[in-house]
């Protein structure tokens, strides 16, 4: 009697454990034919449909494990040599610089390295960029003149910008950015712009969305992003959005979105393969049309919307000079922004 | 008189009495006496179960001692910095205030809608549980949309000339924020214990010429102590590992700063150390859960079980109540839902989004779903131990049950990397890894309300189905178990709700290519493709609210 | 040996139980013959309970024997689980469960054919009067009827032996009465053998066929209720099986020389004593030159109890059967004993050898 009263629930555990066990038959079955593993910090909506194109045309299995790109590069860290990870996509060069350092990553052939300006890749050849994002500030042209909008992001800590302005510095392009400025302007000067920007309430945000989204709301009049989430934003709404980017004209960090092959790989060759399409031109003008993204090969253009990479005032600066995040970290802490 | 003609009846009686009973038990013979163990020790299956539960959910204590130990001469510049006082100071403050404010509100929820005639109560009780289904990010997102700096109430209420609201940011709203989505902890928690009361006290206290209130909390709410202690340590617990809340609404609270050291410079030894740290404050909060929970015993020692319970009246405070839960399910449910159906109507035409929510919807619902029967299990043994054969081992197992609870997604995740790889390759990143994550995540969300159910089982039940012939281990499943099955439901349900949301351990130990209804929401948010996050988001919501009917249902129907 | 046991359905030598420093039992002997009703009577928390689980199996001994019938279930090495031991027992919350009908209760026990199943049910249903109301819950059954399917659920099995805790004392006093004949009698009916658990002397002398009397931890004296009654072993026996008086007095063989008279005593003893008898045994004549006086009367109906306060202030207490004319307060009375009577040595008397 008793057992009929919880049969209902019963029902309800099994069928949950029926399904379980479809769905776990479901993935395990189609373990054939070659295939790589990549741990990608890019989202799934920045690149799945490349990777989708890519197993069409060649016939080789993707299987990817999306994650934020620094959780992923600590979990190839802690997975050591059994990593069973082939290729790391990474949002930013910090994370692919803290591999490198770690040994985690194999040089890549020199044909393919080529591809790219030198100024986007690992000297040592241990990753490539694959697409290019500036550091711009985004803000509400209601609000804000754009001729009011300063040449350099140091001029934000003119008095007049106080309280008006958001950041976000847990985000690994803001830090990279930071490291930037250190390695430019000298540590001090650094240390001087965070902390006169901190002493301005600079409203300190936990993502680029997020800053967007008060941009957008007028919460505050502007705030220093990568430029690309401005024409996501754009693409998924319908109506007008009040938000542009200003490109300062006294320079702009270009930060990449880059990749590279884990030492412990266990298809290198197909590895390598799946680099060179991501950096095919098919690929590099998904990263123009679709994610509004720089493209880094040599001859193509970037998407109309932006303005050309080399009319930007870019940054003097050896990307891999990014990865000494450490002492950036120390510096925000020390100035109370972590 | 009886007696005196007895001496020769007793001869008599004894003779035809005395073959009855071999008759009776002629057909299995009389086993032989066999060596067994002292009812009043635990037995060694129990022991061993309840062990090697509690070791598995030490494993990410372990991991951070290995790495913490790696650090070398950071660890007192680490340790000592201001900073790290002061994020340790926010982050107890924060959970205070919250366990407070959420247990208040759990409380008052729980009571209202299964004591009183609150009109409608199974829908109050279904959409004031459902806000424990929201990932803390959306809620907070949400959250600043609505009642932020020139938000949604702002822009209303400018009509009224009102030009600046107080600011959402900081302590109030990652307060407001985390009361809003941490109250059903408290409510579901309580359902369970009230359930489980034996109305004739309350009767009792009120004969005894007690008001309605005054009975409730003379008499009603300490019995409930340990199904309130059980809840409030879950949001205590749940307050001090959030991160996404914090962060968004720009409190400095510890888990920022353990973030900042793992994706920052991936300086997992730094983290580690501030992990441990979070590690003795839940401990602090676990040794604070134990003085707190009272030592009586709260079965029912009166003859007779559980009558059914009268719906008490609330007479005039009908409407205040029904408001009371309005604007709680506005607010905890009504503005991350109206801000999500408001993307997606922002939506163009994301029509594709549909064939792959199917599968998306599926992979949550069957993660949750084994992992919510997974951790019941689990806890059982951890629960009949603590119970019925309290001592310092088992006070222990419980403590080490909770402790990954304090504790970040991530670590967990990282922990389970370190171990999963080196000693179970074969089962890296297989389903087996996630729900055994999830189990050490979550494992105390089934564990308090399985706790409080038992205790308030009477143990003469058990001897009785032992004195009936039953063993100990079938009468743990004719006897104990169907009697838990209030806590074993409440317990399911919240392993269930918050297992569809949690994010870093799906992300880190799924098996790759799993893309469930937490991920998805996060990619999207990530990369402000808004939009794109509002379909699950409300799938997540709405299969939650199925399974809480199915839940809730289950549980009139076995009172 | 063999004879002996079978001729027991039980049998404990030398039980004893300590929780850490409390010894809750000490040395308890007792066997029980076939067919036959055991009380153990005590104060609240003299181990009597205690005693009863370890019989049941529910507590293990930390040292004795028990046998039921001739089957050893507990000493040093063996101990059977509650189980395995083939005894029904009676809780004092009866402790019925409380997702399961009154017949899902009382089938929980037995495990056989469905047709033997039900008939067995159908059986003990109708022994304790419980065939209508057996698809109830139990929670929705008075106390007496959740009490009788505690009976019923343990009789179901047919065990050898059947332990009741306290098994009267949720019961309020009006009920109490009958459902006490009833007990009695469904078990007599079943011939079953009982052990029983009370602290309440009136329960143990009118349902036992024996009464084992145990005050903290250890078992002072058993025996038949009425001998029990008449020649308690000690002046502690004596106070908790009803009402007694005590008085000194000087023992020479079979006669004691007390305030009263020489009296004569059950058993003989020399020196020093102290005499008790039972209220019922001080007969009372009213005399305005008598040494005592009534102070207080309380009239129960079926007797009535008068104290006396004598002249050398000793206070005696008498019981009254039927209404005698004159016994007021404030009238005076000649006392007299009949019947022989106990005797305890005090200090500096001693038993004769």
């Amino acid at each position: 009697m008793n057992l009929i009263r919880s049969h209902s629930l019963l029902a309800v555990v099994a069928l949950l454990v029926v399904l379980a066990l479809i769905r776990v038959i479901w993935i395990g079955r189609d373990g054939t034919g070659p295939s790589i593993t990549v741990y990608s910090g890019r989202t799934a909506d920045l690149i799945q449909p490349l990777i989708d194109q890519f197993e069409r045309e060649t016939g080789i299995r993707v299987q990817v494990r999306y994650g934020q790109t620094a959780e992923m590069a600590a979990t190839i860290l802690e997975e050591g040599r059994r990593s069973p990870a082939d290729v790391f996509l990474a949002q930013d060069a910090g994370a692919l610089g803290a591999l490198a350092r770690a040994d985690r990553l194999t040089p890549l052939p020199a044909d393919l390295l080529d591809l790219v300006e030198a100024r986007f890749r690992s000297p040592a050849g241990q990753w490539v960029g694959l697409s290019g994002r500036a550091r711009v500030i985004t803000y509400h042209p209601d609000r804000i003149d754009p001729s009011a909008l300063p040449d350099h992001l140091q001029a934000l800590c003119e008095p007049h910008w106080q309280g008006r302005v958001g950041w976000a510095p847990m985000n690994a392009s803001f830090q990279a950015f930071v490291t930037a400025l250190r390695v430019t302007e000298g540590h001090d000067a650094a240390r001087d712009w965070l902390t006169c920007m901190a002493r301005q309430r600079t409203r300190s945000y936990a993502n680029n969305s997020a800053i967007l989204m008060a941009v957008a709301s007028g919460e505050i009049d502007a705030g220093l992003v990568n430029h690309y989430y401005l024409h996501a934003l754009a693409r998924e709404r319908t109506g007008a959005l009040p938000i542009r980017n200003h490109y300062p004209a006294g320079g702009v960090l270009v930060n990449v979105a880059g990749a590279g092959i884990l030492r412990t790989a266990s298809a290198p060759d197909l590895a390598d393969r799946f680099l060179r399409y991501l950096l095919d031109e098919s690929a590099q003008r998904y990263f123009t049309d679709r994610t509004f993204e720089y493209p880094l090969v040599r001859g193509i253009a970037p998407n109309e919307v932006l303005p050309p990479l080399h009319d930007l005032q870019t940054t003097d600066l050896d990307l891999n000079q990014l990865d000494d995040l450490e002492r950036t970290l120390r510096l925000l802490q020390d100035v109370h922004l972590l | 008189m009886f007696i005196s003609c007895s001496a020769v009846d007793m001869g008599t009686r004894s003779a035809t009495t005395r073959s009855a009973p071999v008759q009776a038990f002629a057909s299995p013979p009389p086993p032989a006496p066999r060596r067994f163990r002292d009812p009043g020790q635990v037995p060694l299956w129990l022991r061993l179960s309840a062990l090697f539960v509690a070791l598995l959910c030490l494993l990410p204590v372990l991991y951070l001692v290995l790495r913490g130990a790696e650090i070398g001469s950071d660890l007192w510049s680490i340790l000592f910095r201001g900073r790290t006082a002061r994020i340790f100071l926010n982050s107890v403050l924060l959970t205070l205030t919250v366990t407070a404010s959420a247990t208040a509100i759990g409380v008052l929820l729980a009571w209202l809608t299964v004591r009183t005639d609150l009109p409608h109560r199974r829908f109050w009780s279904i959409l004031t549980c459902l806000p424990i289904v929201l990932p803390s990010y959306v809620g907070a997102f949400a959250l600043i949309a609505t009642l932020g700096p020139n938000g949604a109430l702002q822009h209303l209420l400018s009509v009224w000339g009102v030009t600046q609201l107080p600011s959402i940011y900081g302590f109030f709203g990652a307060w407001l924020a985390l009361t809003l989505f941490t109250y059903p902890y408290v409510q579901l928690s309580v359902r369970a214990g009230l359930r489980g009361l034996d109305p004739s006290m309350e009767e009792a206290a009120r004969s005894l010429g007690r008001s309605n209130l005054s009975a409730f909390r003379r008499v009603t709410l300490p019995h409930l102590q340990p199904a309130i202690v059980a809840g409030a340590l879950l949001v205590a617990l749940y307050t001090l590992s959030d991160f996404g809340a914090v962060s968004l609404l720009q409190f400095d609270a510890f888990t920022r700063a353990i973030y900042v050291h793992y994706t920052g410079a991936l300086d997992r030894s730094a983290a580690a150390i501030l992990a441990l740290l979070l590690v003795v404050l839940t401990l602090g909060i676990l040794t604070m859960e134990y003085r707190l929970r009272g030592r009586s015993r709260y079965y029912r020692v009166s003859a007779g079980a559980a009558r059914r319970q009268q719906p008490m009246p609330l007479g005039v405070w009908k409407v205040p109540a029904l408001m009371f839960c309005g604007l709680l399910v506005f607010l905890a449910l009504g503005i991350p839902l109206l801000v999500t159906g408001y993307w997606l109507i922002q939506d163009g035409a994301s029509v594709n989004v549909l064939r792959e929510t199917v599968t998306i919807t599926l992979n949550s619902v069957a993660a949750a779903g084994l992992a919510s029967a997974a951790c019941v299990l689990a806890a059982l043994p951890i629960v009949v131990y603590a119970v019925r054969f309290p001592d310092r081992h088992s006070r222990w197992m419980e403590r080490c049950v909770y402790i990954a609870h304090g504790l970040p997604g991530i670590v967990v995740a990282l922990a389970l990397v370190f171990f999963g790889i080196r000693f179970v390759p074969a089962l890296y990143q297989t389903w087996a890894m996630l729900i055994l994550a999830y189990v050490i995540l979550f494992i105390p969300l089934a564990l308090g309300n399985l706790r409080a159910t038992l205790m308030q089982i009477s143990p003469r039940i058990e001897e009785a189905s032992r004195m009936l012939g039953k063993s100990a281990r079938s009468t743990l499943s004719q006897i104990t178990v169907p009697l838990l099955r209030p806590g074993l439901l409440a317990g399911l349900a919240l392993v269930f709700l918050t297992c569809m949301k949690e994010l870093p351990a799906t992300l880190i130990l799924g098996p790759t290519g799993f893309p469930t209804l937490a991920t998805r929401i996060w990619s999207a948010t990530e990369e402000a493709y808004f939009a794109r996050a509002a379909a699950p988001a409300l799938i997540l919501v709405a299969v939650s609210a199925i399974s809480m009917w199915i839940i809730l249902r289950q549980e009139e129907r076995v009172s | 040996m063999n004879t002996c046991a079978a001729s027991h359905a039980i049998t404990a030598q030398n039980l004893s139980k300590a929780y850490g420093p409390i010894r809750a039992v000490r040395n308890i002997d007792l066997a029980v013959e076939y067919g036959r009703f055991l009380a153990l009577l005590g104060p609240s928390g003299c181990g009597k309970t205690t005693v009863l689980r370890m019989l049941a199996g529910l507590e293990r001994p930390d040292t004795g024997v028990v046998r039921i019938g001739d089957r050893l279930v507990s000493d040093a090495q063996v101990f059977a689980p509650p189980e395995s031991r083939r005894i029904g027992m009676v809780f004092q919350d009866y402790a019925l469960f409380p997702h399961m009908t009154v017949q899902e209760n009382t089938a929980f026990g037995l495990n056989g054919d469905a047709r033997r199943e039900r008939e067995r049910i159908h059986d003990v249903l109708s022994l304790v009067g419980l065939e209508g109301v057996k698809d109830r819950m139990p929670h929705e059954l008075s106390g007496g009827q959740q009490q009788r399917v505690a009976l019923a659920r343990a009789l179901a099995p047919k065990p050898d032996l059947i332990l009741l805790d306290e098994p009267f004392s949720n019961l309020d006093a009006a009920l109490r009465g009958r459902v006490r004949q009833d007990i009695r009698h469904i078990l007599r009916t079943a011939g079953v053998t009982a052990i029983f658990v009370t602290h309440d002397q009136e329960e143990a002398l009118s349902l036992a066929d024996e009464i084992a009397v145990m005050i903290d931890g250890q078992m002072i004296q058993t025996d038949r209720p009425e001998r029990l009654y008449r020649r308690p072993g000690s002046h502690q026996v004596a106070t908790f099986l009803g009402d007694a008086n005590f008085l000194p007095g000087q023992a020479a063989g079979d006669v004691v020389e007390c305030e009263l008279g020489r009296l004569p005593i059950l058993e003989p003893l020399e020196g020093e004593v102290e005499i008790m008898f039972r209220p019922e045994d001080l007969l009372l004549k009213a005399d305005d030159q008598g040494p005592g006086e009534i102070i207080e009367r309380t009239y129960f109906g079926h007797d009535q109890m008068l104290i006396i306060r004598m002249d050398s202030a000793t206070i005696l207490k008498s019981r009254l059967v039927g209404c005698c004319q004159g016994l007021h307060p404030g009238q005076r009375v000649q006392v007299r004993i009949d019947t022989p009577i106990m005797a305890y040595p005090t200090r500096y008397g001693c038993p004769v050898v």
